[in-house]
């Protein structure tokens, strides 16, 4: 569904060229969970703008559903860190506004659409709230709408920039869930970056791990336990653990810790 | 302690408390008259105030009505140059170089230095008034409707290109909706020196207006007429300010959350 040949991007900083991403090769399965690891400033983000079209890689080809990526595409969501809702529509016109910004549908498509907009809203648990506005909402019901935008044109292709990060523990095991389950009901390829080896290791069927500046494949991890997976429970403990102890292993070089906490945005624009 | 909550919480005392302030103020002033024994060509009573409006209640409206067109019309022409010239310097920034230091020159400029030039321009009818009035409002509601149109989240603007949003889309959809509260804040600055402009045009070269009023009371030492043509200045001022905020709240419902 998703491949990356030889991939590198470099940017123009004030200081010079920085090199962001390189040598990256990736290959992504059809209906296949990729988490992209690393620490702040690897360039997991621009590996995601890559795919999402919002950036030309300075090298390297990225094709999408078998097309060469050129700009973004309407079968590719993105989904940001924060819940980017557009503050004046209320909850169920904000999921609308990738069918409104796209145009051209006849009004039974529309309606259609909108009965989608309401599904999807009552599957994230916002059932009662689709004519509130977001301010009126919780910082992690914000961001299930932004899931919900996301997921209106039924994506070939779901790329989420750590969209739980801002979120608090509670909502997050939550909202992690609910993603297996989603993922698992309408079989879209998704690529999460996080920097959570947690989150990595309980939503991905492959984990990328990179290596920071400039950002190259260290290795990719396969996870095979089996679904559903819980941040909170889970029957097979001794894996996760092994697993997460190699991802630790992986990501702390020359001993130093894994900046897990960190929630600043890498510097990646 | 029932009584301080009462005082800060209740809605009828956030009506009450200003009335009292208002009622006291002018206690003060009649006391003030009495007790120092002020001469009425230097400070009238409010009562003498008052019946100076109610000998002539027609007069004055009228008056008030001339200044109210005036604020109105520059006011409204301010809102049509300046919002397309804030877009249009937003969206180039050579066009804001070459632009903006001539803005700020003629806002520099004291207005009232250019009323009699006006008038020498433009004879004695409203156009001077109603320039007058453009003059003076135009720069807050450019500067604010400038800074809205750059205040747009980068992550929004993201959103709306990984969308594939036109920029005709972007613009409507996104930007523009997104400046109108710090429109909104400019044009609330600039209601009320639009009634201050109205006033500076009316003290030369008019025949009616309030500003006419008052300076004709001073020549022929009225104080009472000019207090009265003061006051209901102000109150126009007021009214009309509240009716922008009243506006905001009708149109804007989200934005007294988010800011």
């Amino acid at each position: 569904m998703i491949r990356l040949d030889g991939v590198g991007q470099v940017f123009e900083g004030r200081g010079g060229q920085v090199r962001a991403l390189e040598e990256i090769d990736l290959h992504v399965q059809a209906n296949e969970f990729v988490t992209v690891i690393g620490r702040s400033g690897c360039g997991k983000s621009t590996l995601l703008r890559l795919i999402a079209g919002l950036l030309p890689p300075t090298y390297g080809g990225v094709v999408v559903a078998g097309d060469p990526v050129t700009g973004p595409r309407r079968d590719v969501s993105f989904m940001f860190q924060r819940p980017a809702l557009l503050p004046w529509r209320s909850v169920v016109s904000n999921v609308m506004l990738p069918v409104e910004i796209s145009g051209g549908d006849s009004e039974r498509t529309k309606a259609q659409y909108r009965d989608r907009a309401h599904e999807l809203l009552e599957l994230v648990g916002l059932k009662g709230f689709e004519r509130r506005l977001p301010h009126e909402l919780s910082g992690g019901m914000q961001q299930r709408v932004s899931l919900c935008r996301s997921l209106i044109r039924s994506p070939k292709v779901m790329l989420m920039d750590e969209p739980f990060s801002a979120l608090d523990a509670l909502t997050r095991t939550e909202l992690s869930a609910e993603l297996q389950r989603i993922q698992m009901e309408l079989a879209t390829t998704i690529v999460f970056v996080t920097h959570s080896i947690e989150e990595a290791v309980v939503l991905s069927d492959r984990v990328v791990v990179l290596t920071p500046r400039p950002g190259r494949l260290r290795e990719i991890v396969d996870i095979d336990i089996p679904r559903p997976r819980s941040l909170a429970q889970n029957a097979h403990l001794t894996e996760v653990a092994q697993i997460s102890g190699h991802l630790h292993g992986l990501l702390s070089e020359h001993g130093r810790p894994v900046d897990d906490a960190e929630p600043a945005p890498e510097a990646s624009r | 302690m029932t009584q301080r909550s009462w005082l800060t919480s209740s809605r009828s005392a956030a009506v009450l408390l200003p009335v009292v302030g208002l009622i006291g103020a002018i206690a003060l002033w009649w006391l003030a008259v009495r007790a120092f024994d002020i001469e009425p060509f230097l400070l009238p009573t409010p009562g003498a105030v008052l019946g100076r409006f109610l000998e002539q209640p027609g007069f004055l409206l009228e008056q008030t009505g001339v200044s109210f067109v005036e604020t109105i019309t520059g006011f409204g022409l301010a809102i049509v140059v300046g919002v397309p010239i804030a877009l249009l310097i937003v969206r180039s920034v050579i066009l804001e170089r070459l632009v903006y230091p001539l803005l700020l020159a003629v806002n520099a400029i004291p207005k009232i230095a250019i009323a009699p030039l006006l008038v020498v321009w433009w004879g004695f009818g409203i156009g001077p008034k109603i320039l007058m009035v453009l003059l003076v409002c135009f720069f807050p509601i450019v500067i604010s409707t400038a800074q809205g149109m750059k205040s747009t989240p980068a992550e929004l603007v993201e959103l709306l290109r990984s969308l594939k949003a036109s920029r005709r889309q972007e613009f409507f959809k996104l930007r523009l909706t997104y400046a109108l509260p710090q429109v909104f804040t400019g044009l609330k600055v600039a209601i009320s020196l639009a009634v201050i402009g109205s006033v500076i045009s009316e003290f030369s070269g008019a025949t009616a207006g309030l500003g006419f009023v008052i300076s004709t009371s001073g020549a022929s030492a009225d104080t009472a007429l000019a207090f009265a043509a003061i006051g209901l200045l102000s109150l126009m001022s007021i009214v009309l300010f509240y009716g922008l905020v009243l506006l905001e709240h009708l149109l804007l419902p989200w934005a007294q959350e988010t800011g």
